[in-house]
């Protein structure tokens, strides 16, 4: 794919997408609305501070060289821009895991280890430490277990308090409030997404107690994700993130987000049934195609495991905001 | 994926408009005649075992490279002088080759579907300058496009003698004759509509010299004379075997050698018609083509859409570089504008599926200051 031409006049290169072809085969090719999208920008390139002035700020973005456009819908417009009505926002919420508290699922080597049956789980607890030190690291797929994957939606940045005031004024006033999410997980392995139950709740007092009842629960109706050929798309509910600066204390160790924190949302997964098969059952031919057989995950220890890594995408409804989250199903082979 | 969509409004927003594209299509007769191997063997040529026609490719078209570039065939009415004995070669190909031109470019008449007969003229009907013997030359889709742009067909061909077919002959005259539709437009002037479409007439320019060559007429007077008819959508260009032969008013010229046969040596171009097979006589006209030019045309319908972005619209961005500890990079405080960049307009149906996505070749600024209208085309 190479670059348009950019030395003269500004020009627009237009193509049919495959689903604009197909649909056109169908004879339902209707356009109806557009998005616009900035996905080549390196906003760190803007100078405020140019030596030459405010109109020099944006001299680097201006230059930056633009693809030719793609024909896959992947990778056509991935973030887009934003109809925000407030012009007056200066924060953005973050998206961040939290790995703080009893119930989250902490990574270990940067990926979050998904067990796909029991007997995995069992052996990965072990492989990881032992029941106490392990149990952070593994989840079982489609299971409510004690733990899952945790993140929050908040202004990470320490100018600003995380004072229910603050959540108001620089969220939920803004309307930059995650209430829900689109999770985007590849079909091939994985059959269902797992959501935090509506009565979940997440909060702290003045002394910082934490009053955290976290269950999830299957999700099972998606579509075809737009953007991602094999990936099935599930919407998802957040709830309100009521963490708050104790009165004691001027930070909290209980979330991820430095400053006012928006929702928490809650990941587990659930896979296929033919790749939950137990050590002595009949292994999926997935393992093999898509991942590594009989492999260690601790030094030292003898139990072995079919591995597959994915990528599970969260955005946020309202304001987009992503988040990537390496999951590595696991399945024991000993 | 992008969260913010803007309707287009399909009566203010969207548009339809149609434009001709028209690409200048240059053959030098070298790719007919010799450019990859001696007549009749270029490898180039290919020829068929049911012998009906021959095809011309710009490369040997062994190679995935080639590009088939025209036909050539042979035919005459089975109410020809030339239709006769059972012992003509080929004759019952040739003249269905004549009748299935014939019925899909200009139809039947009467009552018992009578195929009508080509004439050099635009007043088919009329049965005057009827062609009964005719070479075809049948231009491949890849370069004829939509049609023949009418008005710029040109072919040039050799009319001295076998060994020198394109060489200058006694008294200094121009073997070359020209058959040009210049008298015809695109805008229908001195074109005929037919069932097949429209054509034009191919007259006959004796040569660039100012002495017209071998009495075949000239463009610039009263003595112009036609030779064949060029069907523009079609792409097929049939000419009367008697630009080689002398005509009933005794104009032209009479080749002796309009094609020499391996066997039976030298032949007028009705000896070759009736005793060589048709791929002799494509043999015969791919050595006599100096060169063909035209213009095609190829019709290109756009629809149009004004994607209009309000200014209070797509001033922020959720591309992960656009904060940095939350903190939008481009403001300073909260009063400043927002700014954001556009490189890319995404076009979705109602489910929200890309039907079409157009790029910038820059990043276009977009702040409250300003509203945009991007105008994306698609064209079919």
């Amino acid at each position: 794919m190479a670059f348009l031409d950019n030395s003269g006049d500004i020009i627009l290169d237009a193509v049919l997408t495959e689903t604009g072809r197909k649909r056109m085969a169908d004879g339902n090719f209707s356009i109806s609305k557009f998005a616009l999208g900035d996905d080549e920008i390196n906003y760190t390139q803007y100078d405020k501070n140019h030596a030459s002035g405010s109109a020099y700020s944006d001299l680097e973005i201006m230059q930056t060289p633009i693809f030719q456009p793609l024909t896959t819908t992947a990778a056509a417009i991935n973030y887009g821009l934003l109809s925000l009505t407030n012009v007056g926002v200066l924060y953005m919420p973050a998206a961040e895991v939290n790995e703080l508290i009893n119930q989250s699922l902490a990574a270990t080597g940067s990926v979050y280890y998904v067990a796909v049956n029991a007997a995995t789980k069992t052996n990965l607890v072990t492989d990881f430490g032992g029941t106490t030190a392990g149990a952070p690291y593994v989840m079982q797929a489609g299971s409510n277990s004690a733990r899952s994957v945790l993140f929050e939606f908040g202004i990470n940045s320490s100018d600003i308090g995380a004072t229910a005031a603050n959540r108001s004024a620089y969220i939920s006033n803004m309307n930059l409030l995650d209430s829900g999410i689109s999770v985007s997980a590849d079909s091939r392995f994985i059959n269902g997404v797992m959501q935090i139950t509506r009565n979940s709740r997440f909060s702290n007092n003045a002394n910082n107690d934490l009053t955290a009842v976290i269950n999830t629960e299957i999700v099972a109706t998606s579509t075809a994700a737009r953007n991602l050929d094999n990936y099935n798309e599930y919407s998802c509910r957040c709830i309100d993130d009521l963490i708050f600066v104790p009165s004691t204390n001027t930070a909290t160790s209980l979330s991820a987000i430095t400053g006012p924190r928006g929702t928490l949302g809650a990941l587990n997964i659930d896979v296929l049934t033919e790749l939950k098969t137990e050590s002595g059952g009949t292994r999926s031919t997935l393992w093999n195609n898509y991942g590594r057989l009989s492999q260690t995950v601790a030094a030292g220890s003898s139990k072995t495991y079919d591995l597959i890594d994915t990528m599970v995408y969260i955005v946020g409804d309202t304001t987009g905001t992503s988040l990537q989250i390496p999951i590595r199903l696991a399945r024991s082979t000993n | 994926m992008p969260k913010n969509y803007e309707p287009l409004d399909t009566t203010s927003d969207v548009t339809t408009t149609t434009t001709l594209l028209h690409e200048a299509i240059p053959l030098t007769g070298t790719i007919a005649s010799g450019t990859y191997g001696t007549l009749a063997n270029g490898g180039n040529i290919k020829n068929y075992t049911h012998g009906m026609f021959q095809s011309v490719y710009d490369y040997p078209y062994l190679s995935s490279s080639a590009n088939h570039i025209f036909d050539l065939t042979a035919g005459y009415d089975e109410g020809s002088a030339l239709s006769g004995s059972s012992s003509r070669v080929q004759q019952k190909k040739k003249i269905n080759l004549y009748n299935q031109f014939a019925q899909v470019l200009l139809g039947y008449t009467g009552s018992n579907n009578i195929v009508e007969i080509f004439e050099s003229d635009l007043d088919y009907g009329d049965n005057s300058n009827q062609m009964k013997e005719v070479l075809f030359v049948d231009f491949s889709r890849l370069i004829v496009k939509d049609q023949v742009k009418p008005g710029t067909f040109s072919m040039v061909l050799g009319t001295g003698s076998w060994s020198g077919s394109f060489n200058r002959m006694e008294g200094g005259k121009s073997a070359l004759v020209t058959l040009t539709d210049k008298s015809a437009s695109a805008d229908g002037t001195n074109t005929k509509n037919t069932i097949g479409g429209d054509y034009g007439v191919l007259w006959a320019s004796g040569s660039n010299d100012a002495t017209t060559a071998r009495g075949y007429g000239d463009l610039r007077g009263s003595t112009r004379k036609a030779y064949g008819v060029v069907f523009y959508q079609a792409g097929i260009a049939i000419l009367t075997s008697s630009i080689f032969s002398v005509d009933g008013a005794g104009s032209g010229v009479n080749l002796a050698d309009f094609y020499k046969h391996p066997s039976l040596g030298n032949q007028t171009i009705n000896q070759t018609l009736t005793g060589s097979s048709i791929s002799g006589a494509c043999d015969a006209l791919r050595h006599r083509i100096s060169n063909i030019s035209f213009n095609n045309t190829t019709e290109i319908n756009s629809k149009i859409y004004f994607c209009r972005v309000p200014h209070n619209k797509y001033n922020y961005s959720a591309n992960p570089t656009y904060t940095s500890g939350s903190k939008i990079i481009v403001k300073s405080v909260a009063s400043d504008s927002p700014i954001s960049y556009i490189t890319t307009v995404g076009l979705y149906n109602s489910s929200n599926e890309l039907l079409a996505v157009a790029k910038l070749s820059e990043p276009l600024r977009k702040d409250p200051t300003n509203d945009i209208t991007i105008r994306v085309r698609l064209d079919y």
